[in-house]
Protein backbone atom coordinates (compact mmCIF):
# COMPACT_ATOMS: atom_id res chain seq x y z
CA UNK A 1 0.00 0.00 0.00
CA UNK A 2 0.98 3.51 -0.46
CA UNK A 3 -0.50 7.37 0.37
CA UNK A 4 -1.08 8.46 -3.47
CA UNK A 5 -2.35 11.82 -2.50
CA UNK A 6 -4.13 13.19 0.64
CA UNK A 7 -5.56 16.74 1.52
CA UNK A 8 -6.14 18.57 5.12
CA UNK A 9 -8.48 21.28 6.08
CA UNK A 10 -7.42 22.91 8.99
CA UNK A 11 -8.26 25.99 11.03
CA UNK A 12 -6.00 28.35 9.14
CA UNK A 13 -5.27 26.78 5.43
CA UNK A 14 -5.86 23.59 3.53
CA UNK A 15 -3.30 21.51 2.01
CA UNK A 16 -2.97 19.29 -0.48
CA UNK A 17 0.39 16.60 -0.68
CA UNK A 18 2.11 19.44 1.58
CA UNK A 19 1.26 22.07 -0.65
CA UNK A 20 -1.02 25.08 0.50
CA UNK A 21 -4.64 25.30 -1.70
CA UNK A 22 -6.12 28.17 0.20
CA UNK A 23 -6.10 30.24 3.65
CA UNK A 24 -9.53 31.99 4.92
CA UNK A 25 -10.25 35.11 2.58
CA UNK A 26 -13.20 36.35 3.87
CA UNK A 27 -15.39 36.77 6.88
CA UNK A 28 -17.66 33.95 5.22
CA UNK A 29 -17.57 30.52 6.16
CA UNK A 30 -14.24 29.04 5.88
CA UNK A 31 -15.74 25.75 4.02
CA UNK A 32 -17.58 28.65 1.64
CA UNK A 33 -13.90 30.10 0.95
CA UNK A 34 -12.45 26.96 0.41
CA UNK A 35 -15.17 26.22 -2.19
CA UNK A 36 -14.73 29.18 -4.00
CA UNK A 37 -10.79 29.14 -3.87
CA UNK A 38 -11.25 25.75 -5.39
CA UNK A 39 -13.68 27.76 -8.35
CA UNK A 40 -15.94 24.27 -7.63
CA UNK A 41 -19.74 24.99 -9.18
CA UNK A 42 -21.70 22.81 -7.16
CA UNK A 43 -24.89 24.39 -5.57
CA UNK A 44 -25.70 21.22 -3.69
CA UNK A 45 -22.51 22.34 -1.78
CA UNK A 46 -24.25 24.79 0.07
CA UNK A 47 -27.20 22.75 1.48
CA UNK A 48 -24.79 20.43 3.08
CA UNK A 49 -24.00 20.03 6.29
CA UNK A 50 -20.51 20.43 8.17
CA UNK A 51 -19.26 17.22 7.81
CA UNK A 52 -20.38 16.77 4.24
CA UNK A 53 -18.58 19.78 3.25
CA UNK A 54 -15.67 18.73 4.99
CA UNK A 55 -15.16 15.70 2.90
CA UNK A 56 -16.94 16.90 -0.45
CA UNK A 57 -13.99 19.44 -0.16
CA UNK A 58 -11.08 17.12 0.64
CA UNK A 59 -12.50 14.71 -1.93
CA UNK A 60 -12.63 17.80 -4.61
CA UNK A 61 -9.27 17.83 -3.77
CA UNK A 62 -7.98 14.61 -4.12
CA UNK A 63 -9.86 13.03 -6.54
CA UNK A 64 -8.41 14.85 -9.58
CA UNK A 65 -4.89 14.47 -8.02
CA UNK A 66 -5.22 10.43 -8.72
CA UNK A 67 -8.03 10.27 -11.78
CA UNK A 68 -7.79 12.75 -14.30
CA UNK A 69 -11.57 12.11 -15.31
CA UNK A 70 -14.00 12.60 -12.77
CA UNK A 71 -16.73 12.20 -14.74
CA UNK A 72 -15.44 8.40 -15.61
CA UNK A 73 -17.16 5.64 -13.51
CA UNK A 74 -15.22 4.38 -10.41
CA UNK A 75 -15.78 0.93 -9.40
CA UNK A 76 -12.21 0.58 -8.01
CA UNK A 77 -12.17 3.03 -5.07
CA UNK A 78 -13.96 2.43 -1.72
CA UNK A 79 -14.99 5.65 0.97
CA UNK A 80 -14.50 5.18 3.98
CA UNK A 81 -15.08 8.43 6.59
CA UNK A 82 -14.85 8.09 10.74
CA UNK A 83 -15.33 10.26 13.48
CA UNK A 84 -16.05 10.66 17.08
CA UNK A 85 -19.20 12.42 16.75
CA UNK A 86 -21.06 10.84 13.81
CA UNK A 87 -23.80 13.85 12.93
CA UNK A 88 -24.09 15.19 16.17
CA UNK A 89 -23.77 18.97 15.16
CA UNK A 90 -26.57 18.60 12.74
CA UNK A 91 -28.73 15.80 15.28
CA UNK A 92 -28.66 19.59 17.62
CA UNK A 93 -29.47 21.72 14.88
CA UNK A 94 -32.87 19.87 14.20
CA UNK A 95 -33.13 18.89 17.58
CA UNK A 96 -33.98 22.66 17.77
CA UNK A 97 -36.53 22.66 15.06
CA UNK A 98 -38.50 20.01 16.47
CA UNK A 99 -38.52 21.46 20.18
CA UNK A 100 -40.79 23.94 20.12
CA UNK A 101 -44.76 23.13 20.32
CA UNK A 102 -45.60 25.08 17.21
CA UNK A 103 -42.36 23.35 15.41
CA UNK A 104 -41.83 23.29 11.56
CA UNK A 105 -39.24 20.06 11.91
CA UNK A 106 -36.14 20.82 8.45
CA UNK A 107 -36.84 18.34 5.91
CA UNK A 108 -33.06 19.17 4.64
CA UNK A 109 -31.71 19.36 8.12
CA UNK A 110 -33.35 16.06 8.63
CA UNK A 111 -31.25 14.36 5.90
CA UNK A 112 -27.65 14.82 7.21
CA UNK A 113 -28.98 13.31 10.65
CA UNK A 114 -27.26 10.22 9.46
CA UNK A 115 -23.59 11.03 9.34
CA UNK A 116 -22.72 8.57 6.36
CA UNK A 117 -24.37 10.86 3.75
CA UNK A 118 -20.79 12.62 3.21
CA UNK A 119 -19.62 9.28 1.92
CA UNK A 120 -22.88 9.48 -0.27
CA UNK A 121 -22.33 13.14 -1.34
CA UNK A 122 -18.24 12.07 -1.96
CA UNK A 123 -19.50 8.88 -4.05
CA UNK A 124 -22.60 11.32 -6.24
CA UNK A 125 -20.22 13.82 -7.13
CA UNK A 126 -17.54 11.75 -8.22
CA UNK A 127 -19.23 8.74 -9.60
CA UNK A 128 -17.79 6.27 -7.37
CA UNK A 129 -20.07 3.14 -7.47
CA UNK A 130 -18.16 0.83 -5.22
CA UNK A 131 -18.43 0.46 -1.59
CA UNK A 132 -19.22 3.37 0.98
CA UNK A 133 -19.11 2.90 4.83
CA UNK A 134 -18.63 5.02 7.82
CA UNK A 135 -17.14 4.22 11.28
CA UNK A 136 -17.50 6.05 14.68
CA UNK A 137 -14.40 5.76 16.72
CA UNK A 138 -13.12 7.49 20.14
CA UNK A 139 -10.25 9.16 18.58
CA UNK A 140 -8.02 9.55 15.47
CA UNK A 141 -5.64 6.01 15.22
CA UNK A 142 -3.83 5.68 11.88
CA UNK A 143 -3.85 1.77 12.42
CA UNK A 144 -7.45 1.22 13.15
CA UNK A 145 -7.81 3.72 9.68
CA UNK A 146 -5.75 1.72 7.76
CA UNK A 147 -7.29 -1.30 9.02
CA UNK A 148 -10.15 -0.20 7.84
CA UNK A 149 -8.77 0.48 4.31
CA UNK A 150 -6.99 -3.06 4.23
CA UNK A 151 -10.49 -4.89 4.87
CA UNK A 152 -12.15 -2.74 2.61
CA UNK A 153 -9.37 -3.97 -0.20
CA UNK A 154 -10.17 -7.72 0.58
CA UNK A 155 -12.43 -6.84 -2.78
CA UNK A 156 -10.43 -7.61 -5.11
CA UNK A 157 -11.99 -4.98 -7.36
CA UNK A 158 -10.86 -1.96 -4.91
CA UNK A 159 -7.58 -1.06 -5.95
CA UNK A 160 -7.98 2.62 -4.10
CA UNK A 161 -9.40 3.46 -0.59
CA UNK A 162 -10.41 7.25 -0.20
CA UNK A 163 -9.96 7.31 3.87
CA UNK A 164 -10.72 10.29 5.91
CA UNK A 165 -10.86 11.40 9.26
CA UNK A 166 -13.15 14.11 10.79
CA UNK A 167 -12.76 16.51 13.98
CA UNK A 168 -14.70 19.72 14.51
CA UNK A 169 -12.47 22.03 13.57
CA UNK A 170 -10.12 19.82 11.29
CA UNK A 171 -9.99 16.77 8.86
CA UNK A 172 -7.97 14.70 6.90
CA UNK A 173 -8.21 12.58 3.75
CA UNK A 174 -5.75 10.18 2.04
CA UNK A 175 -6.31 8.43 -1.17
CA UNK A 176 -4.59 5.03 -0.20
CA UNK A 177 -3.41 3.04 -3.18
CA UNK A 178 -2.90 -0.63 -3.45
CA UNK A 179 0.43 -2.35 -4.41
CA UNK A 180 2.41 -5.40 -3.26
CA UNK A 181 4.38 -3.40 -1.04
CA UNK A 182 4.46 -4.14 2.77
CA UNK A 183 4.81 -1.16 4.01
CA UNK A 184 2.48 -0.31 6.51
CA UNK A 185 4.45 0.76 9.80
CA UNK A 186 6.24 3.43 7.50
CA UNK A 187 2.36 4.40 6.16
CA UNK A 188 0.57 5.03 9.72
CA UNK A 189 3.86 7.21 10.62
CA UNK A 190 3.21 9.10 7.18
CA UNK A 191 -0.82 8.97 8.32
CA UNK A 192 0.16 10.29 11.86
CA UNK A 193 2.39 13.32 10.50
CA UNK A 194 0.20 14.22 8.19
CA UNK A 195 -3.01 14.45 11.08
CA UNK A 196 -0.59 15.94 13.42
CA UNK A 197 1.34 18.91 11.12
CA UNK B 1 -49.44 39.47 -6.85
CA UNK B 2 -45.90 41.03 -8.43
CA UNK B 3 -45.19 41.36 -4.10
CA UNK B 4 -46.15 38.07 -3.77
CA UNK B 5 -43.66 36.68 -6.03
CA UNK B 6 -41.05 38.70 -4.70
CA UNK B 7 -41.20 37.56 -1.11
CA UNK B 8 -41.79 34.03 -2.18
CA UNK B 9 -38.85 34.37 -4.28
CA UNK B 10 -36.97 35.51 -1.38
CA UNK B 11 -38.09 33.10 0.93
CA UNK B 12 -37.70 29.82 -1.38
CA UNK B 13 -33.81 31.70 -1.59
CA UNK B 14 -33.61 31.45 2.24
CA UNK B 15 -34.96 28.19 3.25
CA UNK B 16 -33.37 26.44 0.34
CA UNK B 17 -29.69 27.89 0.76
CA UNK B 18 -29.37 29.20 -2.77
CA UNK B 19 -25.85 30.67 -2.37
CA UNK B 20 -25.42 33.69 -3.97
CA UNK B 21 -28.80 33.21 -5.91
CA UNK B 22 -30.59 36.83 -5.99
CA UNK B 23 -35.05 37.13 -6.55
CA UNK B 24 -34.52 38.73 -10.42
CA UNK B 25 -32.46 35.62 -10.79
CA UNK B 26 -35.66 33.70 -10.83
CA UNK B 27 -38.08 33.54 -14.03
CA UNK B 28 -41.27 32.64 -12.06
CA UNK B 29 -42.35 31.25 -14.86
CA UNK B 30 -39.84 28.96 -14.91
CA UNK B 31 -40.07 24.79 -13.77
CA UNK B 32 -39.11 24.90 -10.82
CA UNK B 33 -37.99 20.89 -10.90
CA UNK B 34 -36.46 19.25 -13.80
CA UNK B 35 -35.16 22.60 -15.04
CA UNK B 36 -34.97 25.91 -13.76
CA UNK B 37 -34.04 25.99 -10.65
CA UNK B 38 -33.31 22.24 -10.97
CA UNK B 39 -35.02 21.53 -6.96
CA UNK B 40 -34.76 18.45 -5.73
CA UNK B 41 -37.63 16.18 -3.80
CA UNK B 42 -35.83 17.69 -0.29
CA UNK B 43 -36.16 21.11 -1.52
CA UNK B 44 -40.21 20.31 -2.24
CA UNK B 45 -40.36 19.29 1.30
CA UNK B 46 -38.81 22.71 2.17
CA UNK B 47 -41.18 24.64 0.57
CA UNK B 48 -44.58 22.65 1.88
CA UNK B 49 -42.89 23.71 5.04
CA UNK B 50 -42.09 27.18 4.07
CA UNK B 51 -45.94 27.37 2.92
CA UNK B 52 -47.42 25.80 6.51
CA UNK B 53 -45.11 28.19 8.53
CA UNK B 54 -45.13 31.47 6.95
CA UNK B 55 -49.11 31.48 5.08
CA UNK B 56 -50.71 28.70 7.03
CA UNK B 57 -50.87 26.02 3.84
CA UNK B 58 -51.48 22.67 4.58
CA UNK B 59 -50.57 20.52 1.46
CA UNK B 60 -52.11 17.06 1.81
CA UNK B 61 -52.92 15.81 -1.39
CA UNK B 62 -49.05 15.01 -3.83
CA UNK B 63 -51.28 15.36 -7.14
CA UNK B 64 -52.25 18.97 -6.19
CA UNK B 65 -48.45 19.58 -4.73
CA UNK B 66 -47.28 18.89 -8.21
CA UNK B 67 -49.64 21.09 -9.59
CA UNK B 68 -48.61 23.86 -7.38
CA UNK B 69 -45.24 23.79 -7.66
CA UNK B 70 -44.34 24.14 -11.44
CA UNK B 71 -43.44 27.65 -10.77
CA UNK B 72 -43.02 30.65 -8.20
CA UNK B 73 -46.28 31.89 -10.58
CA UNK B 74 -48.14 28.86 -9.97
CA UNK B 75 -47.31 28.85 -5.87
CA UNK B 76 -48.35 32.60 -5.40
CA UNK B 77 -51.23 32.05 -7.29
CA UNK B 78 -52.37 29.23 -4.61
CA UNK B 79 -51.00 31.03 -1.71
CA UNK B 80 -52.90 34.07 -3.07
CA UNK B 81 -56.18 32.21 -3.10
CA UNK B 82 -56.09 30.22 0.38
CA UNK B 83 -53.53 31.74 2.49
CA UNK B 84 -55.00 31.58 6.48
CA UNK B 85 -52.34 34.12 7.67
Amino acid sequence: MKISSYSKIGSRQVTLNHQCIAVPQTSNSWYVDIYHALQIDYPKFFKMDTLSKMGFLMAEMVFPSVFSDRESVKDQVAIVCCNSQASLETDRKYWQTVATNDAFPSPSLFVYTLPNLVAGEIAIRNHVLSETSFFVEKQFDADCLLSIAEMSFQDRQIKYVFLSWYDASQAVSYMIENSEEDNRQLIIKQMQEIWMN
Amino acid sequence: MDELILELKKEIISALNLEGMQPEDIDENAPLFQGGLDLDSIDALEIIVLLDKHYGIKLNDPRQSKEIFTSVASIADYVSKHRTK
